[in-house]
């Protein structure tokens, strides 16, 4: 659905221009990551399974037993080292790509930012917090390697949404070359919320959270199946919601941005029909997690339901696939990721309030690419999808009603 | 807005960097053979458009292109892109570098510039 859009206003979604040979060096780190994360990955399962495995085997009388048995005989397999080494440079060089010319545009980005704020068009809005303190796993290490992180401001006086466009235009170089986006939404919000229109048509959320929503990219979709929805979004980094505020305004969303942690909002009890969040636990401590799910319960409405995407827990996946996104935690700045996957999900939900009989885990296709029929089918629940994540063609979500 | 500000983004990511070969330097060549191997496809596609574009508009002038040798003008153009070229592809050189160049006079630095970074939220 189209609401009335600004044309006035500059969206800084689109504003940053990138030279002929930017944009390539993007194209290239785009089909980079492609290659590594599903040709070359495969090459490396294969070369596990059909030296590694049998050479252990061989030598053991058994097979590794675990990720990390996995692990300690890979490490210094030369296929491991070259693919460790091209992931992890793919990674750099995703922002690296996007660096100069947001660099080149960074004044732009403030003014832009400045002027939606300002004009207001689509009555959002943005609570900043400046007191509010970053915790400490975002702030100690430059999460996926982005430089500067969610946080930093380079012009702290003015409307600084210049790390969320390293956000939003470095995110797109690493989608560039997987079908998850359409019109630069991202697949997530778009896929949770048509699941949950086909499998609970009565269930019309009128209050909606997405926590942790950085610029919004999975927020916004939100709005695109409930149209009528009081929408909110929190984080705890000042630029990152200034940019998705300063997009939502230019695009005509109605969005309520604000600067909090998820882990004690401000938020009344019984507030929401649904909390939602995407790729957010994984970075957080367990502690921390334990702490949002709690305060989800908190704010939540009897009858609402709260689900979050995130990897599926390490008891769900076999070892070797453990093993595979295992390599986030340690190279990626994600230190926590293991110790959420291994998590007992189901007994961590109860703890933080939630009924046993009441939980929900889906594994939701990615919609932009599947077929709408097989779309469907697994949103009615008449067939399931047992496909890996590692594609992006199914979103595993967990979470609960209360 | 007229507002000029001069941001600076940084190249360098907090963290240590990841190691993969045990021996000393690998990591280092493999993160150059990436970039250039960049550069190299960046460059064909440029070379790719300008055969696109001379050819939609009927001029494929290939023996013209093969004879060509720039003048004095042309060549200080061309040396300053090789030169940003080269910097491209030595990057991580100069990432370490300039990490250990940042270690000291960091905290003297960080404490002039202390009130100005304040944040303050518009
Ligand atoms: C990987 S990003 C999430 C991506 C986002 N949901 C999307 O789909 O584009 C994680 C975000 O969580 C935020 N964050 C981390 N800890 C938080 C907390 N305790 N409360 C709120 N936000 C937090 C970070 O600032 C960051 O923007």
């Amino acid at each position: 659905m189209d609401r009335e859009v600004d044309s006035n206003i500059q969206n800084v979604a689109t504003l940053v221009e990138s030279t002929h040979d930017e944009y390539n060096r993007q194209r290239f780190v785009s089909v980079l990551r492609k290659k590594v994360l599903v040709d070359f990955a495969k090459d490396m399962k294969d070369t596990y399974v059909h030296k590694v495995e049998p050479a252990v085997t061989a030598k053991e009388g058994r097979k590794p037993k675990d990720a990390r048995e996995i692990r300690k005989h890979m490490l210094h397999e030369p296929v491991y080292e070259a693919w460790s080494s091209l992931r992890y440079n793919a990674q750099l060089m995703t922002w690296w790509s996007v660096r100069e010319p947001i660099e080149r545009k960074a004044d732009a980005l403030i003014a832009a930012g400045a002027a939606a704020h300002a004009a207001n068009p689509a009555g959002g809005s943005l609570a900043l917090n400046p007191d509010l303190p970053i915790p400490d796993y975002v702030s100690t290490l430059d999460v996926h390697l982005m430089p500067g992180c969610f946080q930093t401001e380079f012009a702290p006086e003015a409307y600084d949404d210049i790390q969320g466009a390293m956000y939003h235009y470095g995110t797109q170089v690493f989608s560039g070359g997987l079908p998850h986006r359409i019109k630069g939404r991202g697949g997530v919000g778009t896929s949770i919320s048509n699941f949950l229109k086909l499998r609970y048509p009565e269930f019309k959320p009128q209050r909606i959270l997405d926590m942790g929503c950085t610029a919004g990219a999975n927020t916004f979709p939100y709005l695109d199946v409930y149209p009528d929805a009081e929408l909110h979004g929190i984080d705890v980094a000042a630029p990152v919601l200034r940019f998705g505020h300063a997009r939502a305004e230019a695009e005509g969303a109605r969005i309520h941005f604000s600067q909090q942690n998820a882990e004690t909002t401000n938020f009344p009890d019984n507030h929401f029909d649904l909390i939602s969040s995407s790729f957010f636990f994984h970075e957080l401590s367990v502690k921390a997690t334990k702490a949002v799910w709690k305060e989800c319960h908190r704010i939540l409405k009897p009858g609402g339901l709260m689900l979050h995407m995130e990897l599926p827990p390490s008891n769900m996946t076999d070892d070797y696939y453990n093993f595979y996104l295992d390599w986030d935690a340690f190279y990626n700045n994600e230190p926590h990721y293991a110790a959420f996957r291994n998590l007992d999900f189901a007994k961590t939900l109860e703890e933080s309030g939630f009924k046993k009989d009441k939980l929900e885990m889906f594994r939701i296709p990615n919609f932009a690419s599947t077929d709408p029929k097989e779309f469907a089918a697994v949103a009615k629940g008449e067939e399931t999808l047992r496909r890996d994540h590692g594609g992006g063609a199914v979103w595993f979500t967990f979470g609960g009603w209360k | 807005m007229s507002e000029r500000r001069d941001v600076k983004l940084p190249i360098h990511s907090k963290g240590k960097r990841a190691s993969f070969y045990r021996s000393e330097g690998t990591d280092q060549l493999f993160s150059i053979v990436m970039m250039l191997t960049q550069e190299l496809s960046v460059a064909y596609d440029r070379i790719e458009t300008l055969e696109r574009v001379l050819d939609k508009k009927g001029i494929l002038a290939r023996r013209e292109v093969e004879s060509h040798r720039p003048g004095p003008e042309e060549e200080t153009e061309r040396t300053a892109r090789r030169d940003a070229f080269i910097g491209r592809v030595f990057q991580i050189i100069h990432e370490e570098a300039e990490s250990y160049a940042a270690e000291q006079p960091k905290e003297a630095s960080r404490k002039a510039k202390g009130a100005k970074r304040e944040k303050v939220s518009p």
